[in-house]
């Protein structure tokens, strides 16, 4: 049987943070594509495939996992772009950052985010975290049929 | 004063000198009303005793002038002289009356005059009658000229009584009449003068009322509003009360900037800093699984310390945030019953120290006023630290009750058989990260207490701690009564 594999996208500035996040997936051994996006800018380029992004490889991502302080755009705003759009809000989009803070959980929700993760300092819980990030949302998790990317049939 | 100056604008006491000013004036101005009305009910009663007097006197000088006559009428039948006795007392009396008369009436003078012909035309009966006592006895016609003459005198002289009686009656009704219309007249601007000092003094009273307690009120609200962060409500005026929300506002801008700047403080605390530490732990943990196996024993502790270093900050981290929270929580003031509060707190804490025998026992615990999740907050430490400082016993023992303090507040206890505390350190119990046990006998971060006491601050409540080294602690957080007493 053939499975459609979506790509899992990273928008994270920090590089040591998206190192971690690459390495936890890595460890987790997930067979989605894993593309790394560093600024709000760069990210809705990619998704709405204009700019730099403009000949990439067709098909939204499983999963957008988006850090709330980035340059140029930060997560709240790219989060705002995309749920606000008929065409891009089914797509999964889960918070991964470092803030705790209510104010931020609450406007996330309120944007319509699909899940809100605080990274853990442990890197063990850190690990744990991606892992079951991971799992649900391009795993056990199904959207809606779409254009997905060619060439990534199993 | 200013012509744009408003009625807002004035201070206080000004205000408060017109709101007096209005109701003050009309209640002196009845005041004197009824003074006034006083002295002319008094007149009146005097100008009525003075007719009464004129009257009497006249009647008294008539009686002795008619008296005179019929002496006189009678001696001339009889020639008895004994029979002039009345005669001759009506021409000792007399004199004396009509001077009295002549004083009585020396303001009015018609009166004066009708007192003068008195005297003057008693005079000539007295001549007269003299000359008939003198004449020697004559009887029939002889007589009846000369008596005939005296009885026309002594007509003109009753005439003359009789006008000045009717006179002094008339002024008598005359002065009745304007007496009541001067009642009449005193009773409505009395009247007026009453209805003008009320409604005065309602005016006033409104007119102060909107005009500084709603602008006061105002400034309450915004106290309130500073609280839930809402806008403020402007207060117009520059009286004392417009100063005071100005200052107030002021002083409530620069607690907003303050507390903006603290937001942020540990909005970056939160993330810039656990960043880095993240990725101490992260790659230290990336560097243990690609070279644990090559490196001793000594390399593979300093790589797990530099974990549990990261690990412990984190949790540093986390708990000050924790307790920063709590100061700048919105808290919520409802009913809250401490026993269903504490019951999945206690199943939280007995999961976490499983194999532990921990015994609980709960007294009754009245209900509370505050933020159910505050209270909760406080309630986890304080069993969280007896659970942890029981650890060395076999038997862990618990006791949580409450007991009413004066001044409407519930006290919490939290009692445990554990390690206790020396008293001589219990003033550093609840400040931040003060810790009275080394960190490998008790874990921790040393904010616990201090969080509780927050909590307790935050609600106006108190904490307290008493402890016996080796036998034991008791941990004590109050709140506001749900039961107020009146």
């Amino acid at each position: 049987m053939m499975t459609l594999i979506r790509r899992i996208v990273i928008v994270e500035d920090d590089p040591h943070d998206l190192e971690l996040t690459i390495a936890a997936l890595a460890q987790n051994r997930l067979a989605n594509e894993v593309v790394a996006l560093r600024d709000g800018v760069e990210a809705l380029d990619y998704l709405y495939q204009r700019g730099n992004h403009a000949l990439r490889h067709g098909g939204d991502p499983a999963i957008v996992l988006l850090d709330l302080k980035l340059p140029k755009i930060d997560g709240l705003g790219v989060l705002r772009a995309l749920k606000g759009d008929e065409r891009m809000k089914h797509i999964p989009i889960v918070m991964l950052t470092s803030s705790r803070e209510e104010r931020d959980l609450i406007e996330s929700y309120r944007l319509g985010v699909n899940a809100y993760v605080v990274k853990p300092v442990d890197f063990a819980s850190f690990i744990d975290a991606v892992k079951q990030i991971g799992s649900f949302w391009a795993v056990i998790n199904q959207v809606p049929p779409g254009p997905a990317a060619p060439g990534t049939y199993d | 004063m200013a012509p744009w100056l408003t009625w807002a604008d004035l201070s206080l006491r000004r205000k408060g000198l017109f709101v007096v000013a209005i109701p003050v004036i009309a209640i002196s101005l009845w005041f004197v009303v009824l003074i006034l009305a006083a002295r002319q009910g008094r007149e009146a009663q005097q100008s009525r005793a003075h007719s009464l007097q004129v009257t009497s006197e006249l009647e008294q000088a008539l009686r002795h002038m008619v008296d005179a006559q019929s002496a006189i009428s009678a001696f001339l039948v009889g020639r008895n002289t004994d029979w002039l006795a009345p005669y001759r007392e009506a021409h000792a009396a007399l004199p004396a009356r009509i001077t009295r008369l002549k004083g009585l009436v020396a303001d009015d003078s018609v009166q004066l005059d009708g007192v003068s012909r008195l005297a003057r035309d008693w005079a000539e009966w007295e001549s007269a009658a003299a000359r008939l006592i003198e004449t020697p006895a004559a009887v029939g016609p002889a007589m009846t000229g000369p008596l005939s003459a005296l009885l026309d005198k002594m007509q003109r002289l009753r005439g003359t009584i009789d006008a000045m009686q009717r006179r002094e009656q008339d002024l008598l009704a005359e002065r009745n009449r304007a007496l009541i219309a001067a009642t009449r007249r005193f009773a409505w601007f009395a009247l007026g003068s009453l209805v003008i000092g009320l409604l005065g003094a309602f005016a006033g009273s409104w007119v102060y009322s909107k005009g500084v307690v709603r602008r006061i009120e105002t400034v309450r609200r915004n106290a309130d509003r500073l609280l839930t962060s809402e806008p403020f409500e402007p207060v117009p005026g520059r009286d004392e009360v417009g100063r005071l929300a100005t200052q107030f506002e002021q002083a409530a801008a620069m607690l907003r900037e303050r507390t903006a700047e603290l937001e942020a403080f540990t909005y970056s605390v939160s993330h810039d800093l656990r960043a880095p530490l993240r990725h101490v732990a992260g790659f230290g943990e990336l560097l243990r699984q690609r070279a644990g196996d090559q490196l001793d024993s000594e390399s593979r502790r300093y790589i797990a310390t530099i974990a549990a270093s990261a690990e412990r900050m984190g949790k540093l981290i986390d708990d000050l945030l924790a307790l920063s929270r709590v100061g700048r929580a919105e808290i919520q003031r409802v009913r809250v019953s401490l026993p269903k509060v504490l019951e999945p707190v206690i199943d939280e804490q007995r999961a976490a120290a499983s194999g532990r025998d921990l015994q609980f026992r709960i007294g009754d615990l009245p209900d509370v006023m505050g933020d159910p999740s505050l209270i909760r907050l406080a309630l986890t430490n304080l069993v969280a630290n007896a659970i942890k400082y029981t650890r060395p016993r076999a038997v862990a023992t618990i006791e949580i009750g409450a007991r009413t303090l004066p001044g409407d507040q519930v006290e919490v206890s939290v009692t445990d058989n554990g390690v206790g505390f020396d008293m001589s350190y219990v003033d550093r119990l609840f400040g931040v990260f003060q810790r009275l046990h080394r960190v490998d006998e008790f874990e921790g971060t040393g904010i616990g207490l201090a969080i509780v006491k927050r909590v307790a601050m935050r609600h106006g409540g108190s904490v307290r701690a008493s402890g016996d080294l080796g036998r034991g602690a008791t941990f004590s957080v109050s709140f506001p009564s749900a039961e107020v007493r009146g």
